[in-house]
Formats: structure tokens, C-alpha cells, sequence
């Protein structure tokens, strides 16, 4: 028989003109059945070979009369939609209770992640995977879930007879017929961002809500209804109703610390941020010298697109000097002094003036616990100052800092810090590309890097050709995207890509960018892994935007 | 527990579903169509359970079941069986029970997994691609073509040899178990 033949008709691709000579070739030797057969065995295989990973379960032999009642009362719940249970594929690190793949799950069963990932397969191909920090409570027959909190991914086969996988929340509940989405519980919101299909949004509340489709992103939460943001590579999103001012400091409340500016000063006076990947949010610390005296953080959610204030701001303040009597940090302009150290899980400040008139240079690094809400206090850096910049390489635990003395590093175990190099750094801001373990700044003119997993590394200045306006701002916006293998900066206008082999900026000019932030944008602007764009924070009275590069 | 939390019931089911859904897209070359018409056989079973015998083949009575929705499925004209011709449905008839035998052995159907994995992992590296953006991701030869940079008649031969590959690997080795 014809094995192309073959393929195409049990792929269902054949025409009739195929088909007719295949039946004609059966009826004139019947025997070529059994090759038909085989191959079809083979073709249901491969489909279920490839379409998930099987893993080995011990099947039992019952006697046929036995057989006939079990399938009868499993293939009752089966279309009724009870037998609809998924089976582990894959557990990696630590999950409650203990599983392992193959184990199929009953309907009612709670699920924890508490580390690494947990991954389910449906019969019909449906995959769901839990990530660390997940609760999956009440697991239902015919794929239905209550996710507690954390973050749950699933590609759904199409479903048929207009059953639907429904997942709950607190706030929300995502009815999906056949799709890839990626959903978040946080407390007091839900994130739906969806890959390839729709998916009914809805806050639980008070049913609104929306229909979500491929590439877009919808919160529901107990302070907005869902709506759908547009996430098409090249463009801007602004986040409706996303200004920091909603957040910020009662006056009346904090008289102390308003000084000249007010709490627009975090932005505004030369501050910066930093991305806390754990928790998925942009963090931000800033204001100092004359323009502002509180010393709180914020900090903006990927999750949940909303703005939380951290702590409140040490209600007296002591000017000109490092710490406050209550033991936080006085408030300062941060620069590009911030950092999230990912290892140790802390918010990082170096660097920066004081809160005060006399424009002190901060020289203690202070570190934020977000669970425990206490600062402490690092060992000094010989220098400080203002104009800096900083960076982590996580896979050394060295934060390295620059300012205009030198370079400094400090290692994971350090008590001091070490000075590198007499080089000078100043309203540069930094990118760290995890590909080559290289500190790439731009800024102020200058493009230079350093290969911070060399013994002593050096600086090797860069000649870029493509984007001169955004080499040439003070502070720019500037953060690697590890998917495309980009430094990408903002300091308003265009959008532009660095190719470190190439060393050429490409340039996209998107309608719908924020007016940027006159003393620059600093570590404002950051790429966020869990929605392949880029945030940035600009005045506290103007929206968030994302940019999908 | 309900029969729907008993995993010797799901086996059972699984059991019988795999040589149906091979028998069903012989018959019709229509791979949706034949799952359709699996779950259409275990309604039916489900309805008309009180008339099978216990003394008498389950699988048999499947099949039977199997059969007269193909019949009645080939009288729409929209859906086609490849031949409804006597002989041709009674040799695959006797194919099905020769599957649904090996599929009552304990573990059956994960060695015959495991064996195509291997058999797979044996197959140059461009076919086991093909083979995966044919199966794992569902895309049509085109659309392969245009992702891999080959004619679409060299997809269609590539994975035309593939298959020929897989099914005597994986006949070789099933043998060399049964006899081993």
C-alpha cells in the first residue's frame, strides 16, 4: 500500500480522487486492512505521544464481565463531565501533598505549591501548570478550579458541548471553550492575560465583565471591573486610572515631609526604581533635598495594575542626615542607586542626596525586608553621591555600584566594599545582560560596559550608531529584554533597541508614549519577564504605561 | 469513590477506547470525526447496557455497537466511510480484536508508549521535528513547509518515511518483547 497514500488519508487530508483509489486497492485485497489498521494505531499514538508526555501507570486486568459494569458507571461520569480529572505530569520542587507524575487526582483535591512547579494533563490534552506560591483549592470533575492565590497557566483543548474549564477566584472567575492563558491571584485582584483564544473575564462581585482575546491583559478587582488591554508588539499601553496620586500621603496627616514639592518629588527629583520580580512590581523610593522629605516606598503591580504605598513616610523626618530617629533611612533622590536583590529577596538604595537643603551625599546602602518591613543598614561605601549607578549580578550576589569616584563591588559575604577602578560615573543608567554578564550603561553620551564575571573587569566604551538622542539624555530609561537578546532605552520619543553583537540601535516610534520625566527616567523603566513589556512610571499624576517590544 | 475517581474503571475505559479510535479512523480517514464516534459507541453502551451479555466478548459487543454507528453514519452523505464493502469492515474487525487482546494485557499500552518514544529518539533530528509540529502542535504540511524551509512534497515524503520508520521499530521491538 501507498505510504504516502496511507498518511494523508489517516491525517484526513486525503481528496476523493485518493480516497477512491484507496478503497479500490481494499476491495480487491481486503488483507490491506490490516496495514490500514496499523497505521492507524500508529497515527492515534503519535498523536498522543506528542501531544503530552505519557508516564508509566499500571493498568489492572478485570475479568470482561466486571469490565462491562466499571465502563459503564465510568463512561456515565464521563460524559456527564465527572470524569473530567486531571493526572500529574510533571512535579518539580516541593508540592502538598506529595505527588508524583502518573498520579491521577480526585475531584475535591487541594493543591500547593510551595516551590518550583506542578504540572497536570486532562485527557483531552488540556494542560494546566501551577507556579511556586500557588493554591489550587477544590479541584472539580469536568475541569473546574478555585485558584486561592499564586499563578496558573493552561493551554485548553477545545471543549465540546459548550462545557467550559471555569477557574475561580475571590474576585473573579475565567470561563475558557478552547485557549492558552496565563492567570494571577493576588489579594484584592485577579490578572486573565491571554495567549491565543478568549476568555470570559468575570468579577464575581458584581458580574462585570469582559471578553479577554489573544495578546490582551484584564484585572479584576475589588476596585475596577475588567477591562482588556492590548498587548501587539510595538505599541504602548497606558493603564486606565493607574496614577500614583491616588496612593500617596494624606498632607495633612505627614506635614513633615512635604517640603517643596510634595510626594511628586519621588518621580520628579531625580529618583528611580527597581523591579521586584518575586512579586512581580515596580518599587519606588525617591524625593530628598529640598524637594521632599518623606522616606516611603510604592510600588505598582504587574498582578493586579494597581499602586500600593509600602510603608508611610517616618513622620518627622531628620534632615541632612543618614537615618531617622524611628531607624529607617532619611529620604533622598535615589538616582540609579536602587536595585532588587533577588537572592536575598530585599529592596537595595545606594547612593543619592539627603532629604535636607544641604545636598549630603548618602554613603549607607540600606536594604528593605518586604515581609518583615524593617530597613537595615549596609556597610558604607567609601564615596556615595549623587549621579550614580548600581547593579546585581545574580549570579554572583555582587552588587556593584558606580559613582563619581570610582567603581565599587560588594560580594554576598562582604563587610566592605572594594574599589575596582578610578572610573567615573555620572546620569548614566544601567542594563545588566544576563546572556554575557555584561553591565552595559547608557547615558550622557556615553555607551560603555563591563564584563562583571571577568576577575577585574574593565570598562570598554562602545561606538553605537542608530539612536544619538537617547545616548546623549541624562538618566535614561534602560533595561535588558532577555527574550530578544535587547538593551532597550526610553528618555522619551521612540523606543530603541540595542543589539550588543551588532552594536546598532534599531528605533520604533509608537503613538500613545507618556511624556517623559523632565530630570529623566532612572530605573523607572523596566522590563517586567511575566508580560514581556516594558513598564514605566513617569509623574505621579499621569497613567502607568506598558511597552510591548 | 464514584466509578469517575476509580482508576481501574478509567483504565477500562481507556482500555477499549484506544483500539476503537484505530478502527474508526481506518474506517474513515477523519481523525475527529472517529473520536466523535468513539464517544458516540460508549453512549451507546451507556444506553443499551442492560442488553450486553456477560458471557459474551465485551469487546465484540463494542465493536458491533462500533459498526452499525458507521452504517448509519454512512448514510449521510456528508460523512464518508472509505468502504463499507463486507470483507474489508471484517478484517478490520479482526485487526481491532487482535488490538483489543494486546490492550487487556497488564501495561500494554504504556510499553507500547514507551517503545515509539524510543523508536523516536532513534529518528534523525529533522523528523523527530516534523513529527512534533505534525502531532504535538497540529500543523498542516504547508504550514510546516513554510516553517521549515522545505517543499511541501518533501514535508509529505519526510513524514511519510517517518511513519514507515516508527511502525517497523515499533513492530521490531513489540515482537522482540513478546517472544524476549
Amino acid at each position: 500500500m501507498d505510504d504516502g497514500l496511507l498518511s494523508k488519508y489517516l491525517a484526513g487530508e486525503a481528496g476523493d480522487e485518493e480516497r477512491a483509489r484507496l478503497r479500490a486497492a481494499l476491495e480487491a485485497d481486503p488483507s490491506l486492512a490490516d496495514a490500514l489498521f496499523e497505521a492507524a494505531e500508529l497515527e492515534a499514538d503519535l498523536v498522543q505521544t506528542q501531544r503530552r508526555a505519557a508516564a508509566p501507570r499500571r493498568r489492572r486486568w478485570i475479568a470482561l464481565a466486571a469490565a462491562a459494569a466499571l465502563l459503564v458507571a465510568a463512561a456515565i461520569a464521563f460524559f456527564r463531565g465527572g470524569a473530567d480529572l486531571p493526572r500529574v505530569e510533571l512535579v518539580e520542587g516541593r508540592v502538598t501533598p506529595p505527588l508524583a507524575p502518573g498520579d491521577r487526582l480526585p475531584a475535591g483535591q487541594d493543591l500547593e505549591v510551595s516551590r518550583g512547579r506542578l504540572v497536570l494533563r486532562y485527557e483531552d490534552g488540556t494542560r494546566v501548570e501551577l507556579g511556586a506560591g500557588t493554591a489550587l483549592k477544590d479541584l472539580e470533575d469536568g475541569k473546574g478550579m478555585t485558584l486561592a492565590r499564586g499563578m496558573l497557566s493552561a493551554d485548553v483543548a477545545k471543549q465540546s458541548g459548550g462545557r467550559a474549564m471555569v477557574v475561580r477566584t475571590a474576585e473573579g472567575e475565567a470561563r475558557v471553550l478552547g485557549t492558552r492563558f496565563t492567570l494571577s491571584a493576588r489579594p484584592g485582584a485577579t490578572r486573565l492575560a491571554v495567549e491565543k483564544g478568549q476568555v470570559r473575564l468575570t468579577r464575581r462581585s458584581d458580574g462585570a465583565s469582559a471578553n479577554v482575546g489573544a495578546g490582551q491583559v484584564a484585572v479584576a478587582s475589588t476596585s475596577s471591573a475588567p477591562a482588556a488591554l492590548t498587548f501587539s508588539p510595538g505599541t504602548w499601553v497606558s493603564v486606565p486610572g493607574s496614577t500614583m496620586s491616588r496612593v500617596v500621603p494624606d498632607p495633612g496627616a505627614f506635614p513633615n515631609v512635604q517640603a517643596v514639592s510634595g510626594p511628586r518629588a519621588v518621580i520628579e527629583a531625580w529618583s528611580g526604581a527597581a523591579f521586584d520580580t518575586r512579586r512581580n512590581r515596580l518599587v519606588l523610593w525617591g524625593g530628598g533635598y529640598g524637594d521632599y522629605f518623606g522616606n516611603e516606598l510604592y510600588a505598582f503591580s504587574a498582578e493586579t495594575l494597581a499602586w500600593e504605598r509600602l510603608t508611610d513616610p517616618s513622620p518627622s523626618p531628620r534632615l541632612n542626615q543618614e537615618r531617622n530617629d524611628d531607624g529607617t533611612p532619611s529620604g533622598r533622590a535615589t538616582y540609579n542607586g536602587l536595585a532588587y536583590l533577588a537572592h536575598a529577596d530585599r529592596f537595595f538604595g545606594i547612593g543619592g542626596c539627603l532629604a535636607g537643603k544641604a545636598s549630603i551625599s548618602a554613603r549607607t546602602p540600606w536594604s528593605f525586608d518586604f515581609d518583615a518591613r524593617r530597613w537595615t543598614p549596609g556597610p558604607p561605601c567609601p564615596s556615595g553621591g549623587v549621579g550614580g549607578v548600581c547593579t546585581v549580578d545574580p549570579a554572583t550576589r555582587t552588587v556593584w555600584w558606580g559613582d563619581g569616584t570610582g567603581l565599587y563591588s560588594l560580594g554576598p559575604q562582604a563587610t566592605s566594599w572594594t574599589k575596582q577602578h578610578e572610573d567615573g560615573f555620572y546620569y548614566q543608567t544601567g542594563a545588566f545582560d544576563t546572556k554575557r554578564g555584561l553591565w552595559i550603561l547608557v547615558g550622557a553620551g556615553q555607551v560603555f560596559s563591563y564584563d562583571l564575571r571577568s576577575p577585574r573587569p574593565v570598562r570598554t566604551v562602545w561606538k553605537t550608531s542608530g539612536a544619538d538622542a537617547v545616548v546623549a539624555a541624562t538618566n535614561p530609561g534602560v533595561d535588558y529584554d532577555p527574550v530578544r537578546d535587547r538593551v532597550v532605552a526610553w528618555a522619551g520619543g521612540p523606543v530603541c533597541a540595542l543589539d550588543p553583537e551588532a552594536r546598532r540601535w534599531s528605533v520604533t516610534d509608537a503613538p500613545g508614549a507618556p511624556r517623559p520625566t523632565p530630570n529623566g527616567i532612572f530605573g523607572r523603566w523596566r522590563y517586567v519577564p511575566d508580560l514581556d513589556a516594558f513598564i514605566v512610571v513617569t509623574a505621579i499624576d499621569q497613567d502607568v504605561h506598558f511597552y510591548k517590544p | 469513590m464514584s466509578a469517575s475517581r476509580d482508576p481501574w474503571a478509567r483504565a477500562i475505559l481507556e482500555q477499549n477506547r484506544r483500539w476503537l479510535l484505530a478502527w474508526f479512523l481506518a474506517a474513515t480517514g477523519d481523525p475527529a470525526r472517529a473520536e466523535d464516534l468513539v464517544q458516540d459507541v460508549f453512549t451507546e453502551a451507556v444506553r443499551n447496557a442492560e442488553r450486553f451479555d456477560p458471557s459474551k466478548s465485551f469487546g465484540a459487543w463494542l465493536r458491533g455497537i462500533a459498526r452499525n454507528l458507521l452504517l448509519m453514519s454512512h448514510r449521510d452523505s456528508r460523512r464518508r466511510v472509505l468502504s463499507v464493502d463486507p470483507a474489508v469492515l471484517g478484517r478490520l474487525d479482526e485487526a481491532a480484536a487482535r488490538s483489543e487482546a494486546l490492550h487487556a494485557v497488564p501495561d500494554y499500552a504504556e510499553l507500547r508508549q514507551t517503545i515509539l518514544r524510543e523508536c523516536m529518539q532513534a529518528l534523525p533530528e529533522r523528523s523527530r521535528s516534523v513529527l512534533a509540529m505534525k502531532y504535538g502542535d497540529g500543523r498542516g504540511s504547508r504550514e510546516i513547509a513554510k516553517t521549515t524551509g522545505l517543499q511541501v512534497g518533501a514535508v509529505d515524503m519526510l513524514l511519510s518515511r517517518s511513519r514507515r520508520a516508527l511502525q517497523d521499530c515499533v513492530s521490531r521491538k513489540l515482537t522482540s518483547v513478546r517472544h524476549g
